[in-house]
Formats: C-alpha cells, structure tokens, sequence
C-alpha cells in the first residue's frame, strides 16, 4: 500500500468541496492516495464516475464494519455522521496498511506542499493543529475564540495527521470507538462531536506533536491573529509563514461574513474567498439536489427532527420498537416518542 | 429630558385619565399625572395605562429592575426596539411606535442614518412618504436596506446570528450594544468586492467569446502603392502595432502612438498602424493568418481592414521596393505574437522595438494587479498567488507565447520609466536593449510662494479604481469627514462607487479640453496637495506630473513605481514620498502638513516626448 494516504468525510451536497480539495491536494501531491468517505448514497439520476473524480477510492458506510448500522446512522444528524465515520475510516486505513494517514474536511483547501506534514509523521504518532496559537488580545477574541475553542475543542479537526506506529494505531482505535459511541453535538454534556475528544490526546498518547505552525489550518477563527499576504515573490503566507492550507468553515454563510469581519483589512482572504467561490461553482454538479442527504429523511420522505435523532438514542425502548427506524415514518416515531414520556 | 419630550416618547402608553383613576389620592391635584408617574407612581407600581404592565416589565427584566430604570420610559426608548413585552399578553399586533420614540431612535443612530443615501436605494420612497427614517427602523431594515453608507444590514445580521434571532432592527442593536461589544457595522470590502468580481467575471471561459469574422476591405497590391506614393516621404516605413485604434479611443497609448505618428511624418517616414479586431485585453489565438483580420492606419489616415496574411504580403512587396522596414510594437493584446513576430520577420530590415507601457507582456492583468486588487509583481508563472488569481489559468501560456516571442524577434525594447524596465527585465525575456524614454517632461514657467489654503485643498487625481488608490483616499476623507483643516477634491471622472459625503467631485475631460486639462484642474482649483496614492507599479505617472505642473504638493507612495521618482526627478521640495497607509493616514492627523506644503512651488506644463523617432534618430 502506498505510503500516505489522505481521506476526507462529505456528503454528496459537499461534493463540490470535497471536489476543490481533491483538485488542489492533487495539484501538490498526485502521489498521494486520496478518499472520500461518503455517509450517504447517491441521489437519483448520479453515479459517481471516478476517472472524472479527483478521488482515488469511495468508500461506503456499509464498508466501515460499523454494527446495528441503520440504527447507528440514524441516532446522528448530517455533521455528527460525517464526522463519527472519521474514526472508523482512519482505523480502516491503518489496518489496510497505511503508512501515513491524514484527514482533512472537505471544506479546506491545499494551497501549498503538505510535505512538513509527512515528515513529522516519521517522528510523531499523531500531529494535531490547535483553533488558536496566539493568546487572543481583546474581549470579543476571548469570547467568541479562546473560550469558543474551550467550549468546542482546543484542536480544529478539520485536520489530523496519524502514522502507522504502535501509538498511532492506539489513538485510532481509542478515537474510532469514542466516535462511534459518543459523536455527538452536545455542548452541555461535554461533546462536541469528534473535537472535545482529542483534547484528550496530548495527555492519553505518546509521541503527539501539536503543530502551531500558523501557516496550516487558517479560518475564520485565528485568521484576525494570523494576517494573510501575498508577497512580491507569490507566496502566500499567514502570520509570516507559508500557508499550507485554508479552511474554508461555512464560506456560503455566516463563516464568510465572519472572515470578512475578522479580515477587513487583509485582501488577500476576499481573493482567496473568490477563488474558492469560483473554483466551487466549476465542481458543482446540477444532478445532486440542493442539501441532498439520503439520511435526512424517513423511507416515507417525511424529514427527520433532531429530537427524533435524540430520543432514538437516549430511549433503549425505541430501538426495540423499530430496529430500522429509517422505516418508521415520523408520525409513527412522534407517537412512540409521546408515549414512551407520559407520565 | 424635558416634559414634552418625555410626553412624546410615551404617547399611546401614558392615558391621563386611565392614571387619575389608577392613582387617585395619592396624586395631588396640582402636580402634572405623567411628571408623577415618571418619578413616583411607577415606584408606587401604578401603571400609566392599559398598554403597560409596571410590575410585569420589571420582572420580566431584572436588568432594568436593578438599575432603578423607570420602566416605562426604558421600554419606549429601548425595550420597544428589542422586542421587550410591556404586558404580559402584549395586544397583537404591537403598537406602532410614536414620533417620540422614531425621534429617539433617530438621535441614537444619527452617525449612521444619511437620508439621501437612503432615498436613493429605494426609487418608490419618495419624499412625500415623510419620514425616511421611521421606514428603515419598521420596515427598510427587514426589506435589505441600509441606512447609509456606513452600515450594512445584511453583513451584520449574518454575522451575528444572535442578533437575527432577537428579531431586532440591527443598527439599533449595534448602536447601543455592538460597537461597545467590538462588533463591526460594514466590512469595508466595497472597492475590492467589486473588482475581484469584475475580474472572475472576465476571466471566466464563458465570456471568452470566438472571434468575429470581419471583412477584408483592403488588398495586398494596394496598400503597397498606398505605402508607395506616401506622402510623408522615402524614409523608413515604421510598422507600429497596438491593442486598438489610436485615432478613435483616447488613453495614454494612443497618445504616445498619436504623437509617434506626427513625429515620423515630420521626420519623412511613412507611418503604417495596425491594430486587432476585435480589441480585447488578451492575446487572440494562433489562428491562419488568413482568418486573422487587423485594422490599418496610413500617416494618420484610416485605410481599412486586411488579414495578417495579406499583410505579410504586402509588406514583402514594400521590402521588395528596397524600403526599410522599422517595426514598433506598443501592445499585444488583441494580436496573436506569432502573427507579429511572422510578420517582423517577413518585413522588417530594422530592428524591432518593444514598448513597456504596461506589464500585459508579463500577464494579461497589464497592471499587475492580482485579481484587480493588489500589486503582484509579476511572480513565476506557478506561484501561489497566481494559483488564486483570475488571470492566473491563462498566464503559462500567456508567458510562453510571449517567451517565444521574445526570443524570436530579439528586440529593442523601450520603457517610459527605469522602475518599469527593471520590473519587465524579472521575466527574463530575451532582447537586444533596453532603454528608458520618458513619455513627457515638465517645463516649469512660474514659481510662486507656497500657499496654504484653509482649509486645505486635499485631491484625487482620476477616476475611482482601486488600482489608482482611491480606497485609501475614501479613507483618508472618512477619517477627517469632519475635520475643518481639509476640503477633499476628486478630479476626475464620477465612476466606481459612490463618495462619502463632503467630496467635491470635478468633471476633468482631457477629450474635451485636452490633455493639459488636468493641470489647468489642479491649478484652477488651487488644489494644494494631491495624493498620488497608486496601488500598482505606474510605468509612468502622468497624474504625479500634472499635479506637479499644476502647483500642488505631491504626497506618492513609495511602491508605485514611477509616481515617487516623477517627484524627486522634477521637483523633490514638492513633493513626499510614504511606505505605509498609516504614515499617510497619520500625516494628516498631525500637525506638520501645512509647514511642508509652506515651501515655495512651480507651475508649468507637460511637454509630451518624441518617443521612439527621437530615439532611433539617435541609436538608429
């Protein structure tokens, strides 16, 4: 098996970003094998036709070996499936005989050589980048960054980096199990999806390097601490150093206005942000319906609320009642639900 | 707060009868009822009528209860706003807010509120429907329309998702929570969101339209004999090449190729031009010189069209004739260099020379402006920045071509400033020469005391594009739109964005009046400073020129090519050369201005240069 692998997680209404990033890691690295890992199927009328994909393999919820699968998938909404898949997608890589696997979110996009990256991996067992390197300055990047990072997770895993090692493997088995137990956005309870976990990381593994490198990682949330510019020479660099890689969080809403907001002087993010916008609108594909999930819905077509999602996997009771609750319909869910919490 | 005013702010709430009954004894007959109720009923939990409830507001708000606020007046000035309840079941729908309360709103967001502005973004707001204001705070906000300049509704809701979700008008918000809390009104991104779209815009392959077949008009037999009886005269024949026709679009291009004409004429030296159809701003593709038609031009006079081919045929005949041949290339674009450089070698016995009037030689975007909004510099074709530029997909081959090109034709190559050819010599093409000719000089006629106007006249010299610094002159007027010590001017042209208030805009038409028409501007408006703020590499700067011709004082950036050496060349005491936009931004906050632009000043013309005939009489 070839020695780096790359994955990343998306629907196919992320088809485009998934897209961008598989033509820019390309672009920097066409040694590498890339996969997308897609917890949905295909909407009618669309197959994926790999010789025109920049994905190398696609791969399935039913290849991840995750049991009681229809109940599994339907206890998550669309984010905390595609990002409790990361776990068992990152296990399955290293078992297959991976040397070097890194995960990176669909919404991020190489802009240079991630070669530093796979170095560090001779070295470490897991390479983790953190929300913020810099202590914030003023009260809103207290607010809204330090103690948002305290409430999400120290480290943004849009990105994380394992090698094939004893400890490498370790964290991937422990971090698989965790996400398919416990991916949940569940702020008061101490989750928030697959991040709040590896705040655990640097004190449960060995060989963990965290990279404070300001020039991987880049978004909306350290990008007022880590101006972007463009020199004379061509290179893009943040804070000073090369960037790497940008994450582009929620570009088509509050996410872009954030940067705007945080970057009001930094040129260089609004032309990034457009070459991003245009280099999606060329990978969108007119045959996925807007916001396809082939999860979102019941087998009836009837959509499906979060609380259903909540009480399929906090009442033992329903997951008797409907081993695939997919079939259940939401009148029928709603009625057990009701039931089940009278008094 | 007067009684009267107070009286307005709770019209509709307030009902004198409804609190005389309320109140009763314990409000004595010669005391107003709302005085009383503004500063002891309320704490006796009276209420001032049936549409608010004292003692449930209070309640329901602690934070007003625990700062002894009188509830009512907090509700009307803010909680009203805020989509605070003043019953517990609030009447449905809520009454509409009084003119006190519309006057209050108006006060509070008066640094955001420009009614003209307004008015303008709404063509069915006329000024008989009263009060502008009063719309935006009910209805304009909800329907996507910003106060003013200053504010953007749209941003600020879908940033702060908080403030959506409150329902509440968002410069109301803004004003009494977020600019405390460090949120931000408007991105200032006007200027560059306009132009990074203009430019992916352009760039896209859809516009890339096939090339329009137009019709031969001319033959190769007789433009040899037009050539041949020539009434300029039995000297060289210059082949001059550029992107359009001079005689018919004004530019400083066609000024220079204008001019070259009238010299080699004088000199005795036929003038043939041609340029492309259709003229775009990018190479045309290597298509059959037969397909591939160009406009000409003979000694100023237009004689119709021709494919490359016949001209190549043509030109053979005139070389046959035993005439030389000087070729003279000003632009490319539009053409395709091949074709050119087929040409040169089938005609020319001179030479070529190539011009460096901008950089489309290095890259389609001629300025070197990466995405329309910043100086690149003309990096290697595969660096980061171009991998993100509009004009980045196109410019390998771009290069390439015009690599080849180079090569081939080994020419002389010329540039009006000794920064442009430094910058065009980092692509490394080949050629024979290179020389720097000015395209004008100054002749100053007049020195007079340095005068300092009060307030100072401060201008912008051109239209409104980023690329000639008018974001960082937007900014310098916003930051002193009320600073009595400066009066800002614009001479120019009234495209791009709209101004901020208190811009004097001057109509400068160098078609119209000619080209010293922006000289005669500087001085007639006894302009005293002008800030050549440019955010490209100028190759050169005829703005630093007229402002310098006109009397004014000249602040340049140090990074825009030939803006700060058209000052130190000509007149250093008259000018100052800054890095950074916060050194010119902190100039004008301090003091040390009018002292600078104290020293004595020159007036005088811009002589424009003989270019290329000047040049070969004396290298030729």
């Amino acid at each position: 098996m070839a020695e780096v692998h790359c994955f990343t997680s998306a629907t196919c209404a992320y088809l485009d970003r998934a897209r961008v990033l598989g033509e820019t890691l390309r672009r920097h690295h066409p040694d590498w094998v890339f996969w997308l890992c897609l917890p949905d199927t295909a909407p009618p009328g669309f197959s994926f036709d790999l010789t025109r994909e920049p994905f190398d393999h696609i791969v399935g919820l039913q290849d991840l070996g995750i049991d009681d699968l229809a109940a599994w998938t339907f206890e998550h909404d669309v984010v905390e499936l595609c990002t409790a898949v990361k776990g068992p997608m990152l296990r399955r890589l290293l078992r297959q005989g991976a040397g070097k696997v890194i995960y990176l979110d669909p919404d991020i996009a190489v802009l240079s050589d991630l070669t530093p990256v796979e170095r560090l991996l001779d070295r470490h067992s897991v390479v983790l980048t953190p929300h913020l390197v810099h202590p914030e300055t003023d009260l809103r990047g207290i607010l809204d960054n330090e103690i948002g990072a305290m409430k999400h997770g120290i480290y943004n895993l849009g990105f994380v980096a394992v090698s094939n090692s004893d400890d490498g493997v370790r964290f991937a088995d422990w971090w698989a199990d965790r996400l398919l137990r416990f991916c949940f956005d569940d702020l008061p309870a101490g989750l928030f999806t697959d991040q709040r976990w590896c705040d655990h990381v640097p004190a449960l593994f060995d060989h963990v390097h965290v990279l404070r490198d300001p020039g991987y990682n880049v978004a909306s949330w350290n990008i007022a601490r880590r101006p972007v510019a463009i020199g004379l020479d061509g290179v893009i660099r943040a804070a000073g150093q090369r960037l790497r890689f940008f994450h582009f969080t929620k570009i088509g809403s509050a996410g872009r206005m954030m940067l705007e907001l945080n970057a009001a002087d930094q040129p260089a993010v609004f032309e990034l942000m457009k070459w991003y916008e245009f280099r999606l609108a060329a990978h969108a594909d007119a045959a996925i319906p807007d916001g396809w999930w082939a999860y979102g819905r019941y087998n009836d077509g009837s959509s499906i609320p979060y609380a259903h999602r909540v009480g399929y996997r906090t009442r033992p009771a329903l997951r008797a009642l409907f081993p695939d609750p997919f079939a259940a319909g939401a009148e029928a869910m709603t009625a057990a639900l009701d039931r089940i919490d009278a008094p | 707060m007067t009684l009267d005013e107070a009286r307005a702010l709770t019209h509709g709430y307030f009902q004198e009868a409804f609190y005389r009954h309320a109140a009763r004894e314990s409000l004595p007959a010669d005391v107003d009822p709302l005085l009383h109720f503004l500063t002891v009923g309320w704490r006796l939990g009276l209420d001032p009528g049936p549409a608010f409830d004292v003692a449930f507001y209070l309640e329901a708000n602690p934070d007003v209860a625990s700062a002894g606020l009188n509830p009512l007046l907090h509700f009307v000035r803010f909680g009203y706003w805020e989509q605070r309840a003043p019953t517990r079941t609030p009447a449905e729908p809520p009454l509409a807010p009084n003119a006190g309360q519309v006057q209050f709103a108006r006060l509070l967001c008066s640094a955001y509120f420009d009614e003209a502005y307004y008015r303008a973004q709404d063509p069915d707001l006329t000024p008989t429907d009263g009060n502008a204001f009063r719309h935006f705070l009910i209805r304009g906000w909800r329907e996507g329309f910003d106060p003013g300049p200053k504010f953007d509704v749209h941003a600020y809701l879908t940033a702060y998702g908080d403030v959506a979700a409150s329902n509440q008008n968002p410069l109301l918000h803004f004003v009494r929570y977020g600019e405390q809390e460090g949120r931000v009104a408007r991105p200032p991104t006007d200027l560059w969101s306009r132009e990074l779209d203009r430019a992916w815009a352009e760039r896209a392959p859809a516009t890339r339209s096939p090339q329009p077949f137009a019709p031969e008009t001319l033959d190769p037999a007789t433009l040899a004999e037009l050539i041949r009886q020539s009434g300029a005269g039995q000297g060289d024949l210059v082949l001059a090449f550029s992107h359009d026709d001079y005689a018919e679009s004004t530019g400083g291009v066609q000024n220079v190729v204008g001019d070259e004409q009238r010299a080699a004429a004088a000199s005795g030296r036929p003038y043939l031009h041609i340029s492309p159809m259709p003229d775009v701003l990018r190479l045309a593709e290597n298509v059959d010189p037969s397909r591939a038609i160009v406009q000409l031009r003979l000694d100023g006079t237009k004689r119709g069209t021709l494919a490359v081919a016949g001209l190549a045929t043509a030109l053979r005949l005139v070389r046959a004739a035993d005439r030389h041949v000087q070729p003279i290339v000003h632009h490319l674009a539009g053409f395709a260099p091949e074709h050119v450089s087929d040409l040169i070698a089938a005609a020319a016995s001179r030479p070529p020379i190539v011009w460096v009037h901008d950089f489309f030689t290095l890259c389609e975007s001629h300025a070197l402006m990466r995405n329309n909004v910043a100086y690149c510099g003309g990096p290697p074709v595969d660096a980061m920045g171009c991998a993100i530029c509009a004009y980045g997909p196109a410019r390998a081959g771009h290069v390439e071509r015009l690599r080849s090109f180079f090569e081939r034709c080994n020419p002389d190559v010329l540039a009006p400033s000794a920064s442009a050819l430094d910058t065009w010599r980092g692509m490394g093409y080949a050629h024979r020469s290179g020389g720097v000719v000015p395209l004008a000089r100054l002749q100053f006629d007049a020195e007079r005391a340095g005068r300092a106007s009060h307030p100072l006249r401060v201008a912008h010299l051109g239209g409104r594009s980023l690329m000639k610094g008018w974001a960082v002159f937007d900014r310098l007027m916003e930051r002193h739109a009320d600073d009595p010590r400066y009066e800002f001017y614009q001479l120019g042209w009234r495209d791009g964005p709209r101004a901020a208030a208190g811009l004097r805009a001057v109509d400068v038409d160098t078609r119209a009046h000619g080209r010293s028409a922006m000289i005669h501007a500087v001085r007639d408006h006894a302009i005293d400073v002008v800030v050549c703020w440019s955010a490209c590499a100028e190759t050169f700067c005829f703005t630093a020129h007229e402002a310098l011709a006109g009397g004014a004082f000249v602040i340049a950036r140090r990074d825009a090519g030939n803006v700060w050496p058209a000052v130190r060349d000509n007149a250093p005491e008259q000018g100052l050369v800054l890095e950074t936009d916060a050194e010119l931004f902190a100039l004008f906050e301090g003091d040390a201005l009018p002292e600078l632009i104290a020293r004595p000043r020159r007036f005088g013309e811009l002589v424009p240069g003989c270019g290329s005939i000047d040049w070969l009489d004396a290298h030729g």
